[in-house]
């Protein structure tokens, strides 16, 4: 059999994965185990790229432990109900209020409103609903008649106004009550620890970083003298084989020198 | 007793949002690790990952049932890593996570890996992450698809769109490349 070519059929790539990654048809397992033990090619080859295999082993994804949405815990990507009651105590909108929250505020608009464009708002039983601008003008002034004064007694205050003050009243209860729990100094002190946990996260990461640094530093300077040691090292050897070089020719010319003078006497 | 995914599924549909969760839960990791090695970019594999189970859940109710969740999670995170790719107009960018915890790893691992294994490993895997970047983007896909997943054949055939033998092809050219990157260079001091 021939050690340097492959004698398998032209699928042989696909054949040599498939038993790589043990992923292959019954049929084609026992043909290509029956053709391995006489192939040094294909031999060669899987164990090449199982090694590969391995080295492939050692790339790990970062892990998400801290979850997908960072530092933000693992809950961070999570569907939530949109109609599940919130537990949260504050309100972020003006839409996530109570109902009566805001027809409170939306009549403290309107009466806002209404003083602000001067008009007069009435409901009286017999005359219905009536609506009237210039209320806040002053009255013309009164001339005094002459027959005796029937002075006519101050009109009593509107019913609605004094709704309106309680409503009022009930709104800005409502928005303090609130502020207070958003205030709360639980909130505070888990922000502090969160804080915190944060600082002290960050300070064991610059930690690692550090010593893996040094690491690096170490292991690169001690490859680096490795390799002038192996350079010393050859260096030392080509000095010492011209020095020899040159003791040898030294000494054949002494040799020889040696020879003339005893050829000559 | 823990649900199948196709149980989790079908109590997604009929709006059970835990159930999406549980599936969420059990596919993040697959998935981030998924899009990080395709794409090789910590924060936009996380975007990826994110992005991938809000497109799932809201194209739920026409997911087809016969078909793995899987399956049809592991298409979509594909698709969004591919649009990545044509966005950015690039081949993967090796970036090694900026909080990469090899203490931790080493820990993991047990005492007796010294430093020097560490950085031994360290360098190894920053040798892995280029070369991976340098293939073409089948050949990779094809690679971490088998070698990280586990799919057969004929999920990553199903999931590129290809035939069967093509995947093994991409496969074994992919894994000859990086025989070659991974050959020890002539010079290099041991």
């Amino acid at each position: 059999m021939n050690d340097t070519r492959c004698t398998f059929d032209g699928r042989r790539d696909e054949v040599l994965v498939a038993y790589l990654y043990d992923d292959i048809e019954p049929r084609e397992r026992e043909a290509f185990e029956a053709h391995l033990p006489d192939c040094l090619v294909c031999r060669t080859e899987l164990d090449a790229l199982s090694d590969v295999r391995g080295g492939l082993a050692a790339w790990a994804a970062p892990d998400v432990l801290d979850g997908i949405g960072g530092t933000a815990p693992r809950s961070a990507l999570r569907i939530v109900n949109p109609e599940s009651p919130r537990v949260s105590t504050g309100f972020r909108t003006f839409a996530e209020a109570p109902v009566w929250l805001q027809a409170a505020a939306a009549m403290l608009v309107v009466a806002a409103s209404l003083g602000l464009a001067n008009l007069n708002l009435t409901y009286s039983p017999s005359a219905g609903l009536s609506v009237s601008t210039g209320w806040m003008r002053p009255a013309p002034a009164v001339t005094p008649a002459p027959a005796p004064v029937v002075t006519a007694a101050a009109p009593a205050p509107d019913p609605w106004q004094a709704d309106l003050t309680v409503l009022e009243q009930k709104v800005m209860e409502g928005v303090k009550a609130q502020f207070a729990a958003t205030q709360a100094p639980d909130g505070d002190a888990a922000l502090l620890a969160r804080v915190r946990n944060i600082v002290q996260e960050s300070e064991r990461r610059q930690q690692r970083e550090l010593a893996l640094r040094v690491a690096e530093v170490a292991r690169e300077s001690q490859v680096q003298r490795q390799a002038d040691l192996v350079k010393i090292d050859r260096n030392l050897g080509l000095i010492q084989r011209s020095t020899g070089v040159e003791v040898m020719r030294t000494q054949q010319q002494l040799n020889t020198l040696a020879q003339r003078v005893s050829q000559q006497r | 007793m823990t649900s199948t995914d196709e149980e989790l599924v079908a109590r997604s549909m009929g709006g059970d949002h835990d159930s999406f969760n549980q599936l969420i839960l059990r596919w993040e990791r697959p998935i981030y690790a998924l899009a990080y090695r395709t794409i090789g970019r910590e924060e936009d594999a996380r975007d990826v990952c994110q992005e991938t189970f809000l497109r799932a859940y809201r194209a739920l109710p026409k997911f087809r049932r016969e078909a793995k969740f899987s399956s049809w999670i592991y298409r979509i995170a594909l698709n969004l890593c591919r649009d990545w790719a044509r966005r950015e107009r690039r081949t993967p960018v090796v970036q090694p996570p900026e909080d990469m915890d090899l203490i931790e790893m080493a820990a993991a691992v047990g005492p007796s890996e010294s430093i020097e294994d560490l950085v031994a490993r360290k360098d190894l895997t920053a040798r892995v992450e280029l070369a991976m970047a340098r293939l073409p983007d089948e050949q990779r896909t094809a690679i971490v698809l088998k070698e990280y997943h586990g799919l057969t054949f004929q999920e990553i055939a199903d999931l590129q769109g290809c035939p069967l033998s093509t995947v093994k092809t991409r496969l074994y050219q992919g894994l000859s490349v990086l025989r070659r990157e991974f050959a020890p260079s002539p010079g290099r001091v041991a």
